[in-house]
């Protein structure tokens, strides 16, 4: 019994250090690099984690896993946690660690929560990898104001093929009252760092507009019920409603609110328009809502069809409006790449930086191409309207939401 | 809505949810009273019970709320569901009893109650690896009827609450006064050893406890999934936390002090959202909670607090 | 000759015996200099890690692990030391890291008023135009830290003290709770919800420790080495003991003289104090904070690490939460690694999707009910078996040890007149039932008095009564003169009366020596920095404490009592 007992406390941690040991022994290949893919698959985030790495997948698929001559090698890392239950920041810094003391590793893509990004960034500033993030929109992160904190080596390296909340819940608070002419409207958050940043920045440019928020109060994704606060907002009667926040508190949100207050104009973020909310809520509970993403509508380009088609084939899943952001990122990569193999330059780390920094692509969005800060340059938040349509899967993003059009930005 | 309506229809919501934390507090106290021992497990088997009643209606082939059935479809199929997820549930924790607790039992200190902790624990990551951490739809045949009182909206989905609730709480005042078991349980519940003495089988009534007590969780789960249209893996923590508090309110180990507290603390949710601010609902539960425990433990109804070393 | 052998066999039984530490689990009988060699061994390995492993993402998820390591120290000291089940302990984690992050990073920015000038010149702000800039230091904060921290274990302590182990799990458990949300709602503090950004990271001599793990690692390693030394030191002491018996027997602890509710705060503020000093470390690491990263489920794995390792054992928790640590970061992940692999090679789909890290919360659960079924002692027991007498030992005529001259320590005041003890009305009631009625007693002093009395005639509440233990209703009851009626216990066992109990209250998980100690207690006075810093006049007041042994019928010095039971002369009996 000692023995077996004594066995296992020693032999168990060996085998394991033995192991990691031998996993991380790499045989180089002539010529190779790898890309680290970094993004929540554990928790509350996983379906649009995986969304946004089927995206960048497909890229990688697309040719075959080599580029200019290169064979390029996928590291996926999940910096969610079960403790966490979502995305984990000190996990997210362990993996930038882990991906900057990898020399192989010339490029990443993500993460998907900007929370990660923070405790991502200075660690990647400080190893000199460039990222692309398909859908961190907090805008602090490349915030020449924070520059000493995010970057501190000073260059960009954290790169976005997604505009930045500091124009996602600003150019809906214009649609509001522009188009809507929405005049009281209430505000909601779910408490985490997204949502908290996308329902401010949209008070503050609705208060500019001239909209009158009733109040701005924050929903617990733990709690289920949302009635009290419903009712609070029904007796103040304001004609709009803004959700700042993911799907985890939007489900029941939608849900509640339809019985509650049915008539207003509602609408939320990009955590609004996705897969999760849509399969959680669906019709007739998210009749109506409004929906953005801050990249332009791609999914209505007839030239992206068979692009969605091979996505829903291979992946059994519709892809969200990141999972075209997290494509193009991986095209943004490959396209570096090449342009330094065509000058004779070797695809390290420093040299792709400043390729992606100069970065000109076409892509599925468009062209894609970096401020001096990372951010994209294309500013558009596409505005979206949910509308039933029973002939498609339920989480159908693209067929379920309208496109509506850009919003209109902050002039 | 004028502020009155407002106000009523706050109380209306309140009562609903009082409704669901008392039958979820009710079981918890049940075996507080018999074991002195925390159940920390007992707000999952919560959950689990409506996963039950989920694929129940799902197994009827139902899904969503777009199909609604009346009369007796409607009963039918809501009596098969709530058997389905109360004895599903009793079952469940009477295993927890036999497997975890019983082994335990008579070991002072917090030996039990850490065990229930790591059952919560299993239970939790069971349904969130097998079926997934998205909300589920919940499947609602109920038809959509409202009346109006004064301002104030009254869902058929609320009477509903009511009358099972106050028919579960009958019937288990019935139980606990009039049957011979029941007679047993609250003997055990003042004196274990006295009643063993008497000739109680001691371990049959602790095993009925945690049948009833969880039983009736599932019941309260299955009203939770047809008042809010869903379900999740993450269910049982708010709505235990409540259920936790409004037991300790009601003085735990008190039945009647379990039902008056959960439909305080469903009140104190609804009009400290309206008057205050929803976020800071969870704070004020806790402070409750906290308040109770370090200068009233007997709470309203409670016995003295137990001398456990 | 043949006494000269027997007394040379007796000393080498003497050194052996009492030496000997079995280490149950691990199988390995440890001499003291084999068990020095062994952390020696230890510690190099730990700290040739950085360079030996090379590979900073390791290093950063070995740092988190003593991190995690460091906070499991502190939790056992409330849990395993004191007893006291503390379910909220992220709370102090995250009190600490909120400290260090709001004074030394971007967060507060107050208008610069010449206020902050003398503050300038220590170094602790800077003016970063216009605005006060904190950039405390984080050697110096991380003490702070630990001792704001402190002040909260105080204040979440004081008012589960009257609780029981369910009530104040609960209690411990609401406040745990509290903190996060109060730091998600306070974002002028803590930036809510979105984090704290730009946390300075520590310097030393000019050097900042900036992104590499390894500095931290470093930091992260004498941590940890300094609070098991600490808690080692705490565990073996007057302080210690105290606890234990705290732990094992409330009341009977009260009656030994031990303060409870002073030593209760003291194992909430030391624990606290450590967790406040680890989320210094652990946020100057991050360099941000989001009030996620402190809720329940932390907590609960920290009580799964003390659990799995050996509850009240200080290397089996840290080795409980090296294991686990490693687990959920390295080992689960790499074996996912393998697992994905052999699904692709033998083409099963689920198997190559399969991630066992998200399981790890379903290994806690399975680890603590499985620990409480069936190894309640966890990995590394702390109770230790301690080798048996030998016949020469038990037959042994024992020497008396403790303090020869008793003046001065509740010694009796000769010069007084009157009766020693007086009761006068003394009526106890119990709901109903009046258990005394108006009792009165004189006792004089240096006489024995007998109290007889048929079956509940009262006989044990009076006694009870006058010791502390229950609460009279009305009457007083005065010892040398002073009143004693309502006092705790331990007032009453220092003012000079002592007891025992009808059915015995010993104390079942201690050795023989550390109960007789436990009754020392109030003639000790050794509190927590004289434990730590084992003072000479503590050790001295130790060995005077401890029955020593004699050979020869010469006192030898006493060894600082450690786990070694009670050894005696070994002369013969007479004949």
């Amino acid at each position: 019994m000692m023995t077996t007992r004594r066995a296992l406390v020693v032999h168990l941690p060996a085998a394991a250090l033995a192991g990691s040991v031998l996993s991380r022994m790499t045989f180089a290949a002539d010529k190779s690099v790898t890309i680290g893919i970094n993004v929540p698959l554990t928790g509350s985030d996983a379906e649009a984690a995986t969304q946004i790495k089927d995206g960048a997948m497909m890229a990688v698929d697309e040719v075959n896993g080599m580029v200019a001559g290169y064979k390029i090698n996928i590291m996926v890392l999940d910096d969610g946690t079960t403790t966490a239950g979502q995305y984990d920041p000190a996990q997210a810094a362990t993996n930038a660690r882990k991906m900057v003391a990898d020399p192989s590793v010339v490029a990443a893509i993500g993460p998907e929560m900007s929370g990660s990004g923070k405790a991502m960034a200075p660690i990647l500033s400080q190893g000199n990898l460039a990222t692309i993030t398909p859908s961190s929109t907090n805008p602090d992160i490349t915030d020449p104001k924070f520059a000493a904190q995010f970057r501190p080596m000073g260059k960009a390296i954290y790169f976005r093929t997604v505009t930045t909340d500091a124009y996602q819940g600003p150019n809906m608070a214009n649609y509001l009252v522009q188009t809507l002419k929405v005049k009281k409207v209430y505000i909601l958050d779910d408490g985490g760092a997204y949502g908290v940043g996308m329902a401010d920045a949209f008070e503050a440019q609705a208060k500019k507009n001239g909209i009158e928020v009733l109040g701005h109060d924050q929903l617990d994704p733990r709690e289920a019920n949302y009635t009290t606060i419903l009712t609070k907002i029904k007796g103040l009667s304001p004609d709009g409603l803004y959700y700042g926040g993911t799907s985890l508190a939007g489900i029941k949100l939608v849900k509640q609110s339809r019985d509650i207050l049915p008539n207003i104009n509602k609408a939320g973020g990009d955590g609004v328009y996705s897969a999760a909310l849509l399969k959680g809520a669906g019709h007739p509970a998210m009749d109506g809502w409004y929906g953005t993403i801050a990249a332009p509508y791609i999914a209505g380009n007839p030239e992206v069809a068979p692009w969605i088609k091979t996505f829903n084939e291979k992946y059994g899943i519709g892809p969200s409006g990141y999972s075209f952001t997290a494509y193009d990122a991986m095209l943004v990569v490959f396209d570096a790449i090449k342009r330094l193999a065509a000058e004779g330059k070797p695809v390290n780390r420093d040299n792709m930086r400043d390729a992606i920094h100069t970065a000109n692509v076409k892509t599925l969005q468009g062209t894609v191409s970096f401020d001096e800060n990372g951010d994209i340059k294309d500013r558009t938040v596409s505005v979206f309207h949910y509308e039933y349509n029973e002939k498609y899967p339920v989480d159908d993003l693209i067929h379920q939401y309208k496109y509506l059009g850009v919003a209109p930005s902050t002039s | 809505m004028t502020d009155g309506a407002i106000l009523l229809q706050q109380v209306i919501n309140g009562l609903s949810l009082g409704a669901m934390y008392a039958l979820l507090a009710i079981g918890f106290t049940m075996v507080y009273g018999i074991l002195e021992l925390i159940n920390f497990a007992h707000f999952n088997v919560f959950m689990i019970g409506s996963f039950l009643g989920l694929w129940a209606l799902e197994a009827l082939g139902l899904s969503g709320q777009s199909r609604v059935l009346t009369g007796l479809e409607l009963f039918g199929a809501l009596a098969f569901a709530f058997a389905v997820a109360m004895l599903g549930s009793g079952l469940l924790g009477v295993a927890i009893e036999r497997i975890a607790l019983r082994p335990l039992r008579g070991i002072p200190g917090t030996t039990g109650m850490i065990t229930t902790i790591g059952v919560s624990y299993i239970l939790f990551n069971i349904i969130l690896l097998g079926a997934g951490a998205e909300s589920k739809n919940y499947p609602n045949p109920m038809p959509r009827l409202q009346w109006n009182i004064s301002g104030a909206v009254v869902d058929l989905r609320e009477v509903l609450i009511w009358a099972i609730t106050l028919a579960l709480m009958v019937g288990l005042q019935l139980f606990v006064s009039r049957t011979r078991l029941g007679k047993a349980m609250r003997a055990t519940a003042q004196d274990s050893e006295a009643a063993r003495m008497m000739g109680v089988d001691v371990d049959r009534v602790i095993v009925a406890a945690f049948f009833l007590g969880s039983a009736l969780a599932g019941a309260a789960a299955l009203i939770f999934g047809l008042y809010y249209n869903y379900t999740s893996f993450l269910i049982g923590y708010s709505a235990g936390l409540r259920a936790f508090t409004a037991a300790v309110l009601g003085g735990i180990g008190s039945v009647p002090g379990a039902m008056v507290g959960g439909v305080i603390i469903g009140l104190i949710e609804t009009l400290g959202g309206q008057l205050i601010a929803v976020r800071w609902t969870d704070v004020i539960i806790f402070s409750i909670l906290v308040l109770v425990l370090v200068f009233a433990p007997t709470g309203l109804f409670g016995r003295a607090a137990p001398t456990k070393s | 000759m043949t006494e000269q052998v027997e007394q040379k066999a007796a000393r080498l039984t003497q050194i052996r015996a009492p030496g000997r530490w079995v280490l149950p689990s691990l199988g390995i009988a440890a001499m003291p200099r084999l068990r020095t060699l062994g952390v020696s061994l230890l510690l190099s390995i730990a700290v040739l890690f950085p360079p030996l492993i090379n590979n900073d993402g390791d290093v950063d998820a070995a740092a988190n692990a003593l991190s995690f390591a460091a906070l499991a120290l502190g939790l056992n000291i409330v849990v395993g030391f004191a007893g006291l089940l503390d379910l909220g302990y992220a709370a102090f984690f995250a009190i600490g890291a909120y400290t260090y992050g709001a004074l030394a990073s971007f967060q507060l920015h107050p208008a610069w008023t010449d206020f902050w000038q003398p503050f300038a010149w220590l170094g602790l702000v800077a003016n970063l135009n216009g605005t006060v800039h904190f950039q405390v230091s984080f050697w110096l904060m991380m003490p702070l830290a630990a001792a704001i921290a402190a002040f909260f274990g105080i204040l979440f302590g004081a008012p589960t003290l009257r609780l029981k182990g369910d009530y104040l799990a609960i209690v411990t458990l609401g406040f745990g709770e509290i903190v996060p949300i109060v730091a998600r709602n306070s974002p002028t503090l803590t930036n809510g919800a979105q984090g704290l950004n730009g946390v300075i990271p520590p310097q030393i001599f000019g050097y900042s420790f900036g992104i590499s793990a390894t500095p931290y690692y470093y930091v992260g390693l004498a941590l940890v080495v300094f609070l098991m030394f600490a808690s080692q030191r705490l565990k073996f002491s007057r302080v210690g003991r105290a606890w234990m018996a705290i732990r094992e027997d409330e009341i009977a602890a009260a009656a030994m003289g031990v303060n409870r509710v002073k030593f209760k705060l003291l194992a909430f503020a030391i624990g606290a104090a450590f967790a406040g000093a680890t989320g210094t470390l652990y946020v100057a690491k991050l360099q941000t904070a989001t009030p996620e990263m402190f809720m329940f489920p932390v907590s609960v794995m920290l009580l799964v690490m003390i659990v799995f390792g050996g509850i009240g054992n200080v290397w089996g928790v840290v080795v409980g939460a090296l294991i686990l640590q490693i687990l959920q970061s390295w080992f689960l992940q790499d074996l996912s690694r393998w697992i994905n692999a052999l699904g692709r090679l033998v083409d099963i789909e689920w198997l190559q999707h399969v991630q066992l890290a998200s399981s790890i919360e379903l290994i806690f659960g399975l680890i603590l009910v499985f620990m409480m079924l069936y190894r309640r002692q966890g990995l590394i027991p702390a109770s230790r078996r301690v080798a048996a007498l030998t016949t020469e030992q038990q037959t042994a005529l024992p020497t008396r040890g403790g303090f020869d001259n008793l003046q001065g320590l509740g010694a009796l005041d000769e010069r007084r007149t009157g009766p020693l003890l007086e009761i006068e009305n003394l009526t106890v009631r119990f709901g109903g039932l009046v258990a005394l009625r108006s009792v009165a007693l004189s006792m004089p002093a240096h006489s024995v008095l007998a109290v007889i009395g048929p079956n509940g005639s009262g006989k044990s509440t009076l006694f009870n009564a006058v010791t502390g233990l229950i609460a009279a209703n009305e009457g007083s009851i005065r010892f040398e003169g002073e009143e004693i009626a309502g006092r705790s216990p331990h007032v009453v066992l220092e003012r000079g009366i002592a007891r025992t109990f009808q059915n015995l209250r010993l104390f079942p998980n201690l050795t023989v020596l550390e109960n007789i100690l436990i009754g020392m207690h109030a003639r000790l006075d050794a509190g927590a920095v004289a434990a730590l810093a084992r003072l000479p006049r503590t050790q001295r007041e130790e060995r005077e404490a401890c029955p020593t042994p004699t050979v020869d019928g010469v006192r030898s010095p006493g060894r600082w009592p450690r786990n070694r039971s009670c050894y005696c002369s070994t002369s013969p009996p007479p004949a």
